[in-house]
């Protein structure tokens, strides 16, 4: 009887507990390797969503200022990490602005030697036909650069600004860019 | 074979169906267990939105919220690209107007709430010609609004609230050191301030 008390105890917090982790998977929409919450911070919001949001402390965006999405791993699964260059290459997102910034594991923003390692895409460089590539590397790139010199293990942030992704079915088929991994050191 | 042996050995002090009780019970134990936790954890965390927002939130006014900060005491998951205010807003007494004025750039505005809900939100391109005119109101509030119509309401957005105690956060577009400066100087101008003439005192008698 003690036994299954202290074993249901335990698978109880244990399962909980990793529920509300960040970033956790539950009522999260998976595109590719990014993920999204849009539930995040409504009303519509599931008891998972708002324990995890408790418990990190993150101010989500409203439905009428944006959307926030993180990847974590690169396109084939492998966690991101400044011993390798990786490019983001894909379609400009349906936004009037949007940004890419990089965080570390505990959701605070990675300061590179010249700011932060963030761009907007007002001054993103771009191909004739929309598309975009952003390489992240510790060394100074030609084109669009971020700079992971010094971040160790990061996470990737687009924030969509004044986003119709938001509206309905709209998030399931937005197309975000590919992470491709390039060589490591 | 071995669990077997233990199983025969067992039996005369545990029947099958007594495990079986005891696994089942553990399982439904665990699930109840999780179950409180998962709705305990926003009543328990010490860490939560709010309670990152209050302590850097402005009274009357927006307060620039730091930028990155330590993990302790910092506000996560604000874009470094932006420049982030707050203000608290108390509705007990009166309705709170919020007047913002910025162009060529994109803001947005969002009504925080204790419980880590953003209660209403918008951005520049709702405003007109890059002025927002905003009062906030509790539903009493609110009613009486509607009984007695004011003139100057008309160019107003009147938002309701659900409850007396909000934040509001703005922010501010704002990726280069100069854009960053003129943020600022926004985000000082901004009012953010109780507004008690908005509605007319209740009858007395």
């Amino acid at each position: 009887m003690l036994v299954a008390t202290a074993a249901a105890l335990t698978l109880g917090l244990w399962t909980a507990w990793l529920t509300v982790r960040s970033p956790t998977p539950i009522d999260a929409i998976a595109l590719g390797a990014w993920q999204a919450w849009p539930n995040a911070g409504t009303a519509d919001a599931d008891p998972y969503s708002r324990a995890r949001l408790a418990r990190v402390g993150e101010i989500p965006l409203g439905s009428g200022e944006g959307l926030m999405l993180l990847a974590q791993d690169d396109d084939s699964g492998a966690p991101l990490s400044a011993a390798c260059d990786y490019r983001i290459a894909g379609q400009t997102p349906p936004a009037r602005l949007w940004t890419v910034a990089l965080e570390d594991l505990n959701g605070q923003f990675v300061e590179g030697p010249s700011g932060v390692a963030a761009l907007g895409s007002q001054n993103l460089l771009r191909s004739a036909d929309g598309s975009f590539e952003i390489t992240l590397s510790p060394k100074p790139q030609t084109g669009n650069w971020i700079s992971t010199d010094g971040a160790g293990r990061f996470r990737v942030v687009i924030r969509l600004y004044d986003t119709s992704a938001r509206t309905g079915t709209a998030l399931t088929t937005l197309f975000m860019p590919s992470i491709i991994r390039d060589r490591c050191t | 074979m071995i669990t077997l042996t233990l199983l025969k050995h067992w039996q005369p002090r545990f029947s099958l169906s007594t495990i079986a009780t005891l696994v089942i019970g553990t399982a439904l134990l665990a699930g109840a267990i999780h179950i409180v936790v998962i709705l305990a954890v926003p009543y328990l965390a010490k860490a939560d939105g709010w309670s990152r927002l209050a302590p850097h939130s402005g009274e009357n006014q927006f307060a620039e919220l730091p930028a990155g900060g330590s993990i302790e005491d910092g506000v996560p998951g604000l874009d470094p690209l932006f420049v982030n205010g707050a203000c608290r807003l108390n509705l007990g007494d009166a309705p709170a107007g919020i007047t913002v004025d910025a162009r060529d750039r994109f803001w947005s505005v969002a009504l925080y709430d204790p419980q880590g809900t953003i209660v209403f939100s918008l951005n520049d391109r709702t405003a007109a010609q890059g002025r927002l005119d905003m009062i906030v109101v509790n539903s009493e509030q609110n009613q009486r609004l509607r009984d007695n119509p004011t003139v100057e309401l008309e160019l107003t957005i009147v938002v309701e609230s659900p409850g007396d105690e909000l934040i509001a956060i703005l922010r501010l577009f704002a990726p280069t050191a100069a854009t960053r400066a003129d943020a600022q100087r926004i985000l000082t101008q901004s009012e953010c301030l109780p507004a008690p003439s908005v509605i007319p005192p209740p009858e007395s008698g």
